[in-house]
């Protein structure tokens, strides 16, 4: 057997090895390494290999969320429309699954960000939120990419919640609306 | 010890072995890539275009996530990537002796793309990143023993890697409750983005036995998929199985892009014959494969 061959192989077996522990590693936040080897696993792999295997894991959410925003429309408040239909696209389409992502990570922030104080929520959280900006700023540029008329002064998004029932239960779902503060765009 | 190891290395250099799956690899890596990046052909440039729809974002970290993160600072570069990537995967699908130039730029400039707009991706672009990666070297009809083994290892790397995608979810799925109890697919079915106006619209998501049933159904498939694949004998029937899982949750659930990958990536475990079958009826050119030295 041809030497360098071999040591080609034995470099190839460590390579292999050494690649999946550190994408494994990197992969299960929660398995408990040192410090040092949790910070080459995420050097390592990220972000040239990349993975996230959560989709639908460990839980599903127990509820439906839309994006639905508003803008000041001849002297009035326009009626709530849905970020993505509301400018056309159907529940399919690459903008819905952007919409989707965007709400999700805006309802994750409503989770846990979102407290009372005085008996009044506060958004205070919410809107210094990278989620909150990203929310706000698809929902202008789609429209402004999509209706005639650009939204001139202020906006103002909220999520429409859709609460799955209890599977024993009655098949009615529960529908309530989060209207985050108006935001008003600078002159 | 060593006598072993060396018989290993000489199978490893059998240029026989594997051969149409080996071949089939980067064609269905590549032809994903393709279709996927034709998928967004109408949104593009509201993903990645100067005029994006989503805000961008800085990454400082060193050179190579700068590099990566190119789209996200410099969007007038997206034609010249997006259209890049596209040509590389063509030429990329293709088995010759220098593929992998364009399957390391088609790979590279798919990373960029998916970190230009990740929100409009899921994992079924993170996995298809990962094997086109691993398909990189693939070569066959190479001449020199080096690179042949370079092409076993290749699909070991692809193999493990879709392993692992099935057993990282299931650990993932055993921790939480839904799973188990098998309402999973119940809640997924009555998100808007997931479920047919078909399904909304009948009594199925009424019928709690039909979705428990296959709630468990996927699950099982999910967990035994490591184990039943290395079972050469049904293994397969198990991936027939899996592949009208994987176009239910692409027709059903709207996840083309990751009913697509999941089925595209099942070309790795395929036996000799079924390979050789799909090369002909996809007219893959079988280049004639050298004879062991």
């Amino acid at each position: 057997m041809n030497r360098s061959l071999r040591w080609f192989v034995l470099f190839l077996i460590a390579a292999f090895c050494g690649h999946f522990a550190l994408t494994t590693l990197y992969s299960f936040q929660s398995v408990p390494a040192t410090e040092f080897m949790r910070y080459v696993s995420t050097r390592y792999s990220a972000p040239l290999f990349h993975q996230n295997w959560k989709l639908f894991a460990p839980s599903v959410p127990e509820y439906d969320c839309q994006l639905e925003y508003r803008f000041p429309e001849n002297g009035k408040w326009s009626f709530w429309r849905d970020v993505s239909a509301g400018n056309g696209f159907s529940y399919n389409s690459r903008i819905e699954t952007l919409e989707q992502s965007l709400t999700s990570s805006l309802a994750w922030q409503i989770a846990n960000n979102l407290y009372s104080r005085n008996q009044r929520a506060q958004f205070d959280r919410i809107v210094s939120s990278f989620d909150y900006q990203r929310a706000l700023f698809f929902t202008h540029t789609l429209h402004g990419r999509i209706q005639p008329a650009p939204i001139q002064d202020s906006i103002q998004v909220r999520v429409r919640f859709r609460f799955t029932p209890a599977m024993d239960q009655a098949h009615s779902s529960q529908v309530s609306h989060l209207e985050l503060p108006v935001y008003s765009y600078q002159p | 010890m060593m006598e072993r190891l060396d018989n290993w290395i000489a199978r490893l250099t059998d240029p026989a072995l594997r051969a149409s799956v080996l071949r089939l690899f980067p064609v269905a890596v590549f032809s994903w890539m393709v279709i996927n990046a034709f998928m967004v052909w109408d949104v593009r440039d509201m993903l990645w275009g100067s005029d994006t729809l989503l805000m961008r974002y800085g990454a400082t970290l060193g050179l190579i996530e700068n590099v990566v993160y190119k789209l996200m600072y410099v969007p007038s570069i997206f034609p010249v990537i997006y259209f890049g990537h596209v040509a590389c995967s063509l030429a990329g699908i293709w088995n010759w002796k220098w593929a992998f130039i364009p399957r390391t730029l088609a790979w590279f400039s798919g990373l960029m793309l998916y970190f230009g707009a990740i929100p409009a991706f899921n994992s079924g672009m993170l996995l298809m990143l990962l094997l086109a990666f691993y398909s990189i070297p693939v070569f066959v009809g190479a001449s020199h023993s080096f690179r042949r083994v370079l092409n076993q290892f290749s699909w070991y790397a692809g193999a493990l890697q879709v392993l692992l995608c099935y057993l990282f979810p299931s650990i993932y799925k055993l921790t939480g409750e839904q799973w188990l109890s098998g309402e999973a697919v119940y809640y997924s079915l009555h998100i808007e983005r997931f479920s047919h106006p078909v399904l909304r619209n009948g009594s199925f998501l009424e019928n709690d036995f039909l979705l428990l049933t296959l709630s468990y159904f996927a699950f099982s498939y999910q967990v035994l998929f490591p184990l039943m694949v290395l079972w050469k004998k049904h293994r397969g029937w198990f991936l027939l199985i899996g592949v009208g899982l994987h176009l239910f949750i692409a027709i059903v659930m709207n996840l083309w892009d990751f009913g697509l990958a999941m089925i595209f990536a099942y070309v790795l475990f395929l036996g000799e014959g079924s390979s050789r079958f799909l090369e002909k009826s996809f007219l893959i050119r079988s280049k004639q494969i050298p004879k062991n030295s």
